[in-house]
């Protein structure tokens, strides 16, 4: 049944043609210099995820070189949800005449996140990943004079770019060796070669990995390629700098996942088999990426900076778990692949909503208003506005971890999972050492995030710091505290649906070898054509 | 003057082009775009850095479609990066004309106003 006599195409991907027109069409009426620009973007946004509800309500017919699994409809909910959030923190960005390219850049970029779950194939995934970055490039320059901006720009772009190349030349090898561009699939598809080696063997599926999560150790600001992160959080304006932290990152975890699971994880959960090269590089990779983003933080006296770095930390904490693998069931203590997408989806609010209410300070500097920046602008910053104050608190507690936010179940079941996935395997005893190791890390965390939290409270009011007039960046400020309080007193709502995103990501395996699909999996899983 | 095993791989192994070229090919592609990015300090260069690499990706998929599937995937690859490759040029020349205004050139060591 389809909402639309249309091609199936067009039905299976409703909510990214509308997002894609949507953007166009922003990009239009900006001529215009309007207003209400920013509704239209709301509209769209709003529209595509209703959209999403209805094809999830009605399913839609499968495409081949398209997924249309539960993790898309994940994607598809949490990015355009908190894509509306995103919207409305960013609604002061732009200048007078520059609003229709911003948003029609936002729009993009959402529409490259759900395109990257919805592909099944290289070059659909490799092209979604570039529509959710090159967008971000230019988001971060646009209507900022400043020279920092400029400076960002240059660096996030030309990193950013090497990543792509990078990855790409590892997908060249991933197809070498499968040879087929199909992700998943009954008949020939990676997924279904890769796990015997390959046609080429082991060393070219592992070159073909190594250099394809190096790429998207970028997009998720992971070891060795977090270099960027300071730089360009800072330089970029921060309601950019919160969408920095999620659209990217989600983006690139929701593609681990894809990659991982082609080769049933077996080359990254298994410390024995293939010589567990890959085991040991993502070991290695979360183990650093934790240590790197913890201590570098401590040193930092401008929050954008110290948050850019614990956004370096938490992508550390959520390889972690995908390190261990998603396990059995679909718990989210034990499975962890549904523990990561919890946390992604609280980690973009927390880290949202604490660059919004930096952005909500404003403070006078040379050339002209900006954010504030340094624990000096936001001292005392709760005395004299309690409630921006008690946001503030309640996101950076929930990046530290702290119980009664959602930050605090986004730990317990990334390391819970860690443990649980991995027990009885060969690796289990790295793995208890990560998780210690990582539990480590997230007490030193809480010495930087203490720093904020006592200089919001505790000093004297800075002088010349004014709050924004703005009246979406309030809304949004408080939607953001109340989801991270949400998660934590009801976080059944989302590990309900992260659960079953991941269950398709166990599913491929069970399914492929039963060669039956089971009643639970065969109305989401569609990625395989029917048997 | 060789022994004629030598000529036999000269002939079959060396001159008779085959997979394992190409991958030379690109694998020296690869790595001179990454020492062109490492190296050079005008954004250009690292721009032509950046294309360097894309291409080997490009030779990699081409290579593998004529010796590995016989299908025409790895061509329609290769169209893809041609255009992400113009589209990223675009997009960099635009993003160094900003920086040209701000800081009248384009040597990217001259941006780093970004510490501490």
């Amino acid at each position: 049944m389809t909402i639309f006599a249309t091609h199936p195409i067009v039905t299976s991907l409703a909510p990214e043609f509308i997002l894609v027109l949507g953007g166009v069409l922003v990009l239009l009426l900006g001529l215009a210099r309007r207003q209400w620009l920013s509704l239209v973007t709301f509209a769209v946004i709003a529209l595509a995820l209703i959209t999403a509800c209805r094809l999830r309500q009605y399913g839609a017919e499968s495409v081949p070189q398209l997924t249309n699994d539960s993790l898309l409809w994940y994607a598809r909910l949490v990015g355009l949800s908190v894509g509306l959030l995103i919207l409305l923190v960013n609604r002061h960005v732009p200048e007078e005449g520059e609003r229709g390219e911003f948003f029609s850049l936002l729009l993009f970029s959402l529409a490259g996140v759900l395109l990257v779950a919805a592909a099944n194939n290289l070059i659909l995934l490799f092209l979604a990943l570039e529509l959710v970055s090159v967008p971000t490039y230019i988001m971060i320059g646009l209507s900022r004079r400043d020279i920092r901006a400029q400076e960002a720009t240059g660096k996030y772009f030309f990193l950013g770019a090497f990543a792509a190349a990078m990855m790409l030349y590892g997908f060249s090898f991933l197809y070498g060796a499968a040879g087929t561009t199909v992700l998943f699939g009954s008949g020939e598809s990676l997924h279904t070669t890769l796990k015997q080696g390959g046609a080429l063997g082991d060393t070219f599926v592992i070159i073909g990995l190594v250099l394809t999560l190096g790429g998207l150790a970028f997009k998720v600001a992971a070891v060795p390629f977090h270099s960027y992160v300071a730089d360009v959080y800072q330089g970029a304006a921060s309601p950019v700098t919160g969408m920095l932290g999620f659209v990217p990152k989600f983006a690139g975890f929701i593609a681990i996942i894809r990659v991982l699971s082609l080769c049933d994880w077996s080359y990254a959960t298994d410390a024995t088999a293939h010589n567990g090269a890959l085991f040991w590089v993502l070991w290695v990779l979360a183990a650093a990426t934790m240590l790197v983003g913890n201590t570098l933080a401590l040193w930092q006296q401008n929050v954008k900076r110290m948050l850019a770095y614990s956004s370096i930390a938490h992508s550390g904490y959520m390889l972690v778990a995908l390190v261990a693998g998603p396990g059995s069931g679909p718990s989210p203590l034990r499975n962890g692949a549904t523990a990561v997408l919890f946390y992604i989806a609280v980690y973009g609010v927390m880290n949202l909503g604490a660059f919004a209410s930096l952005a909500y300070l404003r403070k006078t500097g040379e050339d002209g208003e900006d954010s504030a920046e340094t624990l000096d602008d936001i001292a005392g910053a709760a005395r004299r506005y309690p409630w921006a104050g008690l946001a503030l608190a309640i996101c950076v507690l929930g990046l530290m971890g702290f119980p009664l936010t959602g930050g605090f179940l986004g730990k317990i079941y990334v390391f819970s999972a860690a443990l649980s996935a991995s027990a009885g395997t060969a690796g289990h005893q790295a793995m208890i050492i990560l998780v210690v190791f990582g539990v480590l890390n997230s007490a030193i965390a809480a010495a930087y995030y203490m720093r904020i939290l006592a200089s919001c409270y505790l000093r004297k009011p800075a002088e010349g710091v004014t709050a924004s007039r703005c009246p979406a960046l309030r809304l949004s400020i408080a939607c953001c505290a109340i989801i991270v309080l949400a998660t934590f007193f009801r976080p059944g709502l989302l590990f309900d649906r992260s659960s079953e995103a991941s269950v398709d990501v166990q599913a491929r395996t069970s399914m492929q070898e039963n060669n039956q699909s089971s009643a639970s999996t065969a109305t989401t899983f569609a990625g395989l054509p029917p048997q | 003057m060789f022994p004629d095993e030598f000529y036999d791989f000269l002939l079959d192994g060396v001159l008779t082009i085959g997979l394992t070229h190409y991958l030379i090919l690109s694998v020296l592609l690869f790595s001179l775009g990454i020492l062109c990015m490492v190296t050079k300090r005008n954004a250009i260069g690292i721009l032509i850095g950046v294309e360097l690499v894309l291409n080997a990706a490009s030779i990699n998929f081409v290579a593998f479609s004529k010796y590995q599937t016989g299908g025409l995937d790895g061509h329609i690859v290769a169209l893809f990066i041609i255009l992400l490759a113009a589209a990223e040029a675009a997009i960099a020349i635009a993003i160094f004309m900003n920086f040209y205004n701000t800081l009248r050139t384009i040597d990217v060591d001259r941006g780093d106003e970004l510490r501490l």
